[in-house]
């Protein structure tokens, strides 16, 4: 039995749209990676057909996704209709490697910082609030800004004071008050300047801005 | 499986909520909603993987919550993460975690789906494919699972079940049905069936059988849960989306099934997190109201026997 090789390829068709469409081209050759025999390979083949592929496809990425907006929703909201195109770049070179929320969201998170840095992204106002939505993630789940990808070292600029289990001070770019305003966080133009904007998480569990 | 199959001596628990984290407030707020709390324990604690120490974060919120309805209510454990479909070794450490789990909040039975997710991928990284992704049913396949449901019977003192599976491409070729298949590893296994009934109503819109002709294929005396839930269409394709309240034809086939499965501890309601909020709590007490209703008759003549 190869069934190890065939869940390693069926796994691939969803992660790779690649290899479904060099099965739909080539056939049984774009298979030859994964250790199959005969009827294994004309399943694959099948299933590589089949519309309901495509159902499973978009299922898994939905997921994904949906990990990265609910964790990181500013941050996402602000990149709008550019964020189809990062997440794929993201996905192409990030294996789904386990359905942690934080974890993935860290990682995404890690990889517009870099973006970032290099110049190959230009959205003024993200690294704020993916310093927002990562503070705001820790705070919600109790967890150390360390924990969230958020620098805790005097000077490294995310943090402006040690934090509590319940408060974080952090270094803004932008004023927050705009950044924070309405549903389109890139609509408003914020200032540019050091500001410092303090989140607490209330008793009930709902976060509290206080910027200055 | 004669007089001493614990499937026939499971509790009859009657109408269940299934657990997500935006129903927190709803479910301490109508307790009397429900007759037991399910809940996915893979999603209550951080698993940072296999090696990791601590390889398990629990999530202090949920704790507190659990331990304040498991004053009131007894907890089903519904897991994600096992993967018994994947052709691997079981994860030693992740059923640890669910006899912890059992043994906390003395679950009366705990589930998992007949599936995988989890796999090697071939750059060496363990991977997660994110949705429940079919086996064939083949014999090979059923020596495998099997194998695997021996051991989580050993470990963890509480039935153990598995759900039939929603899929949204089909495998040609397979030795067996999915009917047979089940049929075949619960007798061999002494396991029970979750049978969710979405996820054959989903199956049967998207691949075109009759859910009746389907379900008499089954020895549903095995079934000690069920699940309902709503989906909706996307591209064509009817998706278990958990997105709200049941089809009329769910609510049908419950009430066809309902006579036929003597060993039922309980029916599951599911919605998932985000579409909750746009379900809202009276449509939600509704649904459990209606599910208490179709099953009260069952419960009661069960119960009394």
């Amino acid at each position: 039995m190869t069934l190890h090789g065939f869940q390693q390829a069926l796994s691939e068709l969803v992660l790779s749209s690649d290899l479904r469409s060099q099965v739909a081209d080539r056939g049984a050759d774009a298979l030859g990676a994964f250790d199959l025999d005969p009827r294994e390979t004309r399943r694959l083949l099948s299933i590589a057909e089949q519309s309901g592929l495509g159902t499973g496809i978009l299922i898994h990425r939905s997921f994904r996704l949906s990990m990265l907006v609910r964790s990181l929703p500013r941050a996402c909201e602000l990149l709008g209709a550019g964020l189809s195109d990062l997440v794929h770049d993201y996905w192409d070179e990030h294996l789904p490697l386990h359905y942690n929320f934080v974890w993935e969201s860290c990682r995404f998170a890690g990889y517009l910082r870099r973006q970032l840095e290099d110049g190959s992204l230009t959205e003024p106002l993200l690294s704020d609030l993916l310093r927002i939505d990562l503070a705001s993630m820790a705070l919600r789940r109790g967890l150390q800004p360390e924990q969230v990808a958020l620098d805790p070292r005097p000077g490294a600029g995310d943090l402006l004071e040690a934090s509590t289990p319940n408060r974080l001070v952090l270094f803004c770019g932008h004023d927050p008050r705009a950044l924070l305003t309405g549903d389109d966080p890139g609509a408003a133009s914020p200032s540019r300047g050091e500001y410092r904007l303090v989140i607490s998480r209330q008793p009930g569990g709902d976060l509290e801005f206080e910027s200055a | 499986m004669g007089l001493s199959d614990p499937i026939s001596e499971i509790p009859r628990l009657g109408v269940g909520l299934s657990f997500q984290d935006t129903l927190s407030n709803f479910v301490c707020e109508h307790l009397d909603a429900f007759d037991y709390l399910e809940v996915v324990p893979d999603s209550l604690w951080d698993d940072r993987g296999r090696g990791a120490r601590p390889r398990y974060e629990e999530k202090q919120a949920f704790l507190d919550l659990l331990g304040f309805v498991a004053e009131h209510k007894p907890i089903i454990g519904h897991s994600i993460g096992l993967s018994i479909g994947t052709d691997d070794d079981i994860d030693p450490e992740h059923v640890e975690q669910i006899a912890t789990w059992q043994k906390r909040y003395q679950f009366p039975w705990h589930s998992d789906h007949l599936s995988f997710n989890r796999l090697d991928h071939a750059s060496g990284h363990s991977i997660d494919v994110g949705f429940t992704m079919p086996v064939p049913y083949d014999s090979a396949v059923l020596d495998l699972l099997a194998s695997k449901v021996d051991t989580m019977q050993r470990r963890v003192p509480a039935p153990f079940l598995l759900e039939n599976n929603v899929y949204y491409f089909q495998i040609p070729e397979q030795e067996m049905t999915e009917a047979e298949f089940l049929n075949r590893l619960t007798e061999r296994t002494g396991c029970g069936l979750l049978l969710d009934l979405h996820n054959v109503y989903v199956n049967s819109r998207n691949h075109g059988f009759e859910p009746r002709e389907f379900l008499e294929g089954f020895d549903l005396t095995r079934v000690v849960e069920m699940h309902i839930a709503g989906g909706l269409s996307v591209e064509g394709a009817y998706l278990d989306a958990h997105s709200g309240p049941c089809p009329e034809a769910v609510w049908d086939l419950l009430d066809w099934v309902m006579p036929r499965v003597p060993n039922l501890g309980g029916v599951t309601f599911e919605v998932f997190s985000t579409y909750y909020p746009k379900m809202g709590p009276e449509r939600l007490l509704e649904e459990l109201a209606r599910a208490r209703e179709a099953t009260a008759d069952h419960f009661a003549a069960t119960a009394a026997c």
